[in-house]
């Protein structure tokens, strides 16, 4: 039975309602509001979720969202400062051996079974790529030696939830609508035509990977490896990178998801590094972004949920309701109207209408338009999401956000590149 | 429609409409100025905003640079003073952007980008924060932690080496240290080379240090508690690294990644907004450029408009106005010379213009009724003044029969009382004819008819006459009558109108005795020259009566005596004087009277004359008694007028024919030779005129003289005109009869 949204909304309040007074009657009783921090970047940490958790968890909630570096740094840096930190698994390795976070137990996460493959294996199918660099799937679970890999365990350095592809993004109004997978190339973020009307992610572990496809695609250099780069090839690549700074090549390096929508509606930019909610907010706003589907494959990431090593207690309780309710279907259905994709879908899907559904994860024409999370018409009926389905997509990874072995050379060159 | 509208307003108010739009027109064209010099302002306002942006952006930017200069110091030296320095720019950026008076840009480009460089400084000021932290931490853990880590290890194995009593335990031992000591060296490259083949060596190196520590307990050359105490310094030593590595991270990302990022992104905002600046620099002077320009042709559009105006309305007022007034006036002047034929225009005008020409159209009405009024008045005067002349005529016609009977009477055998009374009827028969005359001269001049003959005469020949015709009446009265006249060397021929005169004169000298009972009348005459023409004084001083000074104005009118007893007492019509006073008039002249009572009047008057000369023909005659007898045809269909000419042919021994009109006259001219026609001019069948063309025809010879009671001018031209030779009036006497012909016949002989 197809459900509307409304429908949608009050089931999810029933079960919301039931959920509260099954499992967390004792806080109730304390009166005494339990409050998490949560350190993470504008993707998940939205204001229709706070208050849907809050409401739901009757906990308080405070999100600090911030760029990405810019998180990552006070995380790893200041464990104290934050209960749950939400942001890419190319922050593990930091964090982990940091000593920022601590293992999940995947016993207290309800959720578990559901989880999809490929946090599990690192492919959405058998015939998926697996993809160049940090695969979440290689630091996901904890092992005896503290070490983290792709071995099941039942502690895990990250709760594996939101999830998606990135590419570039481009105006249509500016630049000719290409063919996914056959024309669209990361290769356009470098070429000449675009010179002074290209953006990057100011991020050295997302964006070098966008730049390194981009000078690969244009034949610039090639990579032995581009998810574990070597000195050499790191300096060639910033090389290149920095003649075509000097050139004046890039408009602007972004830090958050609305200064890179600001980028592209202002037309300070034509294409960029972008996430899908930017890609959504600037048609929101009169852009026609098109989210590319470069014939490399996309850049992937997965989201990570992660438990400060400094969190004990009822707070540590607490954060574990916090990351069962973020798999219980509400936020997925949420963050899908958003274009990410959620580790158990399964249990979302029964949240959202199939239209929804077919457009979001299956690939297929919208048979109506479809409203985005603000209640905006974010897609107009017949659209077909960029890049297909979620496996069509998922297959065609060519390289992970990763921390690479090099990435402390890489810091250093990203400076140079910058100033 | 325009125009009516127009016309209906006052000529004030036209003045105030067309001076008002006149200064409409400067009042927008001074407003569009004042517009423009407010824009200008505005502009000037602008400008300095922009300029005030630039420096705040550019002080801003270059205050984050100088941080970001000394993050890169601090991370080198770390000095404490760098970190202050920091937070002194910053401060200074903070304040820099509470200053900034950036509403005025709102919605703009500008805006926008002053929005994200505040979002980019807020985020910035909190990395200043805890780079100090991040730093310290690093250095902590660098300096301290990861050396102290390494001592514990190397204090250990040092230890172990030196109390080692197997020589194979003590070299394994020394092979650790040497192992560890290079692992600390391999730590310390990758930190500050982060080249991951050290980060590699590190790894290498603790995992071969585990292993020997592992053999030793393997080979049971240590014991456990040896080996875990170890095994504890190498995970501590292991971990002691990674932190430092992250702490490294952390402090790298947030200098080379996040803050670079922000100043990066700051200079980029930076020139974008000075990009914008120098665009809308640009666009506010092409916008004044333009602007300038514009205004510039409006004021000069209007300026335009304000010549154009002010001529139309000169036009306009002219056309309007000023022409009107023209025509207005040329109206009035001809009204002035009488001439109304013209209409009156703009009588429809509502203004003062339409005002004036209604009084004028009224002028012009009240002028047409006098005009009729006049005529009317005229056609009076007319029918009186034919009505004289007709009854001049028809009173002639009897007073002919008796006046000439009585002359004829006269010349027949009569006792003495016949006689008597014969006098008597002939003096009223004469009277009758003075009043008769005087009554037609009147008439004549009144109407404007009389016209003054210019011919040369003997002035002491013409008072010679008076003389001749005074003396005797003067005697009998027993008073003096004398004439004097004082040519002063002037010529003694004069041209003029002697006959009116002599009447002037006649009727003066008459008066003059007849109210002058003792003493005497003097006729004086003085000539004076008088440019090239004389002037002649005629003064008549009597010593009679006098006339009382408030009588005097009453003289010259028509039928009217000083006092009406007078014309009892002394006769006459009472029109003498009016009549001279009017003869004089027309010869340019006025009489004049000095008068005292009991002393005497003295009446003068001047009149202008030429010299001249004498006709030779006109010179003298002779009057002869002696009458040739003549052959004469009476033409006269009145009975008794023909009777009384016939009497007085037959007593003069003329030999006559007799016609009793016109037609029978050119018969019997025609069949006869006569001397004389007397020729009667109005008579039935055909009048004197028609008969004497007729007779003209066929004779020139005969003499044809006009005998009619018709005494006008214009008869008299008439019959002249048609080929009379002579001009007699009835009634005739005798006498005049007599000496016409016998002059004619001396003319003949």
């Amino acid at each position: 039975m197809k459900k509307t949204r409304r429908e949608f909304v009050k089931d999810s309040v029933k079960c919301a309602a039931a959920a509260a007074t099954a499992i967390h009657a004792p806080y109730i009783i304390a009166k005494k509001k339990t409050t998490l921090r949560i350190l993470g970047t504008h993707v998940t940490l939205q204001e229709e979720l706070r208050k849907k958790a809050m409401q739901d968890l009757g906990i308080e909630l405070i999100f600090e969202p911030k760029g990405s570096a810019a998180v990552l740094q006070k995380a790893a840096s200041q464990p104290e400062a934050f209960d749950l930190y939400e942001q890419w698994s190319d922050s593990i390795n930091i964090l982990w051996h940091a000593g920022a976070i601590q293992p999940i137990e995947t016993e207290r996460l309800k959720y578990w079974n559901e989880v999809g493959s490929l946090a599990k294996t690192g492919k959405v199918s058998s015939d998926a790529k697996y993809g160049a660099g940090d695969n979440p799937n290689k630091i996901i679970f904890v092992q005896e030696d503290d070490t983290l890999s792709s071995k099941a365990s039942k502690k895990i350095s990250f709760m594996p939830y939101v999830h998606n592809v990135d590419s570039f993004g481009y105006n249509t109004n500016i630049i000719k609508k290409g063919i996914p997978y056959e024309t669209e190339s990361w290769g356009w973020l470098l070429s000449p035509e675009h010179k002074g009307k290209v953006g990057l992610v100011n991020a050295p572990t997302i964006g070098i990977f966008d730049a390194a496809l981009a000078a690969e695609a244009n034949g610039l250099m090639k990579f032995k490896d581009m998810g574990n780069m070597t000195i050499d090839e790191i300096d060639q690549l910033f090389k290149i990178l920095m003649k075509k700074k000097e050139e004046g090549h890039f408009a602007g390096f972004w830090s958050s998801v609305p200064q890179s929508t600001d980028f592209i509606v202002d037309k300070r930019v034509h294409l960029q590094s972008m996430f899908s909610p930017g890609v959504s907010a600037a048609r929101g706003r009169g852009t026609p972004v098109t989210y590319a589907s470069p014939k490399e494959g996309y850049r992937a990431w997965h989201g990570v949920m992660c438990l400060s090593s400094k969190t004990e207690g009822h707070v540590k309780d607490a954060a574990y309701e916090y990351m069962n309710w973020w798999l219980s279907g509400y936020a997925g259905a949420f963050i899908a109207r958003q274009g990410y994709y959620i580790t158990n879908y399964e249990r979302s899907k029964e949240l959202m209408d199939k239209v929804e559904y077919d457009y979001w994860y299956n690939g297929l024409p919208a048979a109506s338009e479809l409203r985005g999370t603000d209640g905006k018409i974010s897609v107009l009926k017949g659209e077909i999401r960029d890049g297909g389905s979620y496996i069509k997509r998922f297959s065609n990874v060519a390289v992970w956000n990763t921390v690479m072995n090099n990435y402390d050379y890489s810091l250093e060159k990203w400076a140079e590149f910058l100033s | 429609m325009q125009n009516r509208i127009l016309n209906s307003l006052s000529i004030g108010k036209k003045i105030v409409i067309g001076i008002g739009s006149i200064l409409i027109l400067f009042v927008l064209m001074s407003a569009i100025s004042l517009s423009s010099f407010s824009r200008l302002q505005n502009d000037y306002g602008e400008i300095d905003r922009n300029r005030e942006l630039t420096t705040i952006i550019f002080t801003i930017e270059k205050n984050i640079s100088e941080i970001q200069r000394e993050a890169s110091v601090y991370s080198q030296t770390g000095k404490i003073s760098s970190i202050t320095r920091m937070n002194d720019l910053f401060n200074e950026v903070k304040s820099l952007l509470q200053s900034m008076d950036d509403d005025h840009f709102n919605g703009s480009e500008k805006k926008r980008y002053i929005d994200s460089i505040k979002v980019v400084i807020s985020d910035y000021g909190s990395n200043i924060k805890n780079l100090k932290d991040r730093y310290e931490t690093r250095q902590r853990i660098l300096r301290d932690e990861l050396p102290s880590q390494k001592s514990r290890g190397y204090q250990f194995l040092q230890y172990q080496v030196e109390t080692a009593k197997i020589n194979r335990v003590r070299t394994l031992y020394q092979k650790m240290m040497q192992l560890w000591l290079e692992s600390y060296l391999a730590m310390n490259s990758f930190i500050l080379e982060r080249k991951f083949s050290y980060k590699q060596q590190v790894q290498k190196q603790l995992i071969e240090v585990q292993k020997i520590n592992n053999k030793l307990l393997n080979e049971k050359l240590i014991n456990s508690r040896v080996y875990d105490e170890f095994g504890g310094y190498v995970n501590e030593y292991r971990r002691t690294f990674e932190k430092a590595v992250q702490a490294n991270r952390v402090y790298l990302s947030l200098v080379n990644v996040v803050m670079a990022g922000s100043s990066l992104e700051l200079s980029t905002l930076a020139e974008k907004i000075k990009e914008t600046q120098v665009k809308d620099f640009r666009n506010l002077v092409k916008k004044a450029d333009y602007q300038s320009k514009t205004n510039f042709k409006i004021v000069l559009v209007i300026l335009l408009g304000i010549i154009l105006l002010f001529f139309a309305q000169f036009l306009f007022f002219k056309h309007n106005i000023a022409d009107s007034i023209i025509m207005l006036t040329n109206t009035f002047n001809s009204y002035i010379k009488g001439d109304f034929s013209q209409k009156v225009p703009d009588l429809e005008r509502k203004d003062e213009i339409g005002d004036l020409a209604r009084a004028a159209n009224q002028f012009r009405i009240l002028n047409e009724d006098l005009k009729k009024a006049n005529a009317i008045a005229e056609e009076a005067y007319r029918i009186k003044s034919d009505f004289l002349a007709n009854m001049s005529h028809e009173i002639r016609t009897p007073m002919n029969g008796i006046i000439g009977m009585i002359s004829v009477l006269k010349e027949t055998e009569l006792n003495e009382e016949q006689v008597q009374m014969l006098e008597m009827i002939s003096i009223s028969g004469n009277g009758l004819l003075t009043v008769l005359n005087d009554i037609l001269d009147l008439s004549k001049v009144e109407s404007g008819k009389f016209l003054l003959e210019s011919k040369a005469f003997d002035l002491e020949k013409a008072l010679e006459n008076l003389n001749f015709l005074f003396k005797t009446v003067a005697v009998e009265k027993g008073i003096e009558f004398k004439i004097e006249i004082n040519f002063n060397n002037s010529p003694k021929v004069f041209i003029g109108d002697v006959t009116r005169l002599k009447q002037i004169l006649i009727n003066l000298c008459s008066n003059a005795i007849k109210f002058t009972d003792k003493g005497g009348v003097l006729l004086k005459v003085d000539i004076t020259p008088s440019f090239n023409k004389y002037r002649l004084r005629f003064s008549v001083e009597d010593t009679g009566i006098g006339i009382e000074k408030e009588n005097i104005d009453k003289l010259f009118r028509a039928f009217t005596q000083a006092d009406a007893s007078i014309t009892r007492k002394f006769g006459g019509t009472g029109l003498g004087l009016t009549i001279s006073s009017k003869l004089a008039k027309c010869m340019g002249s006025e009489i004049n009277i000095e008068s005292r009572i009991g002393e005497g009047s003295t009446f003068w008057f001047t009149v202008n004359l030429e010299a001249g000369e004498l006709e030779v023909e006109h010179s003298s005659f002779e009057i002869n008694e002696e009458v040739k007898s003549t052959k004469i045809l009476v033409v006269e269909d009145n009975q008794m007028n023909y009777f009384v000419i016939k009497k007085m042919l037959n007593k003069l021994g003329h030999d006559f024919d007799y016609a009793k009109n016109g037609l029978e006259a050119v018969e019997k001219a025609n069949q006869q030779d006569f001397d004389y026609i007397f020729m009667d001019m109005q008579m039935p069948v055909m009048d004197g005129i028609e008969a004497t063309k007729k007779i003209r025809e066929f004779d020139k010879e005969v003499k044809i003289v006009a005998l009619t009671a018709n005494v006008l001018e214009q008869d008299r031209k008439l019959c002249y005109e048609v080929g009379m030779d002579d001009f007699l009036t009835k009634p005739i006497k005798l006498g005049e009869l007599s000496k016409f012909l016998a002059s004619k016949s001396q003319k003949l002989a």
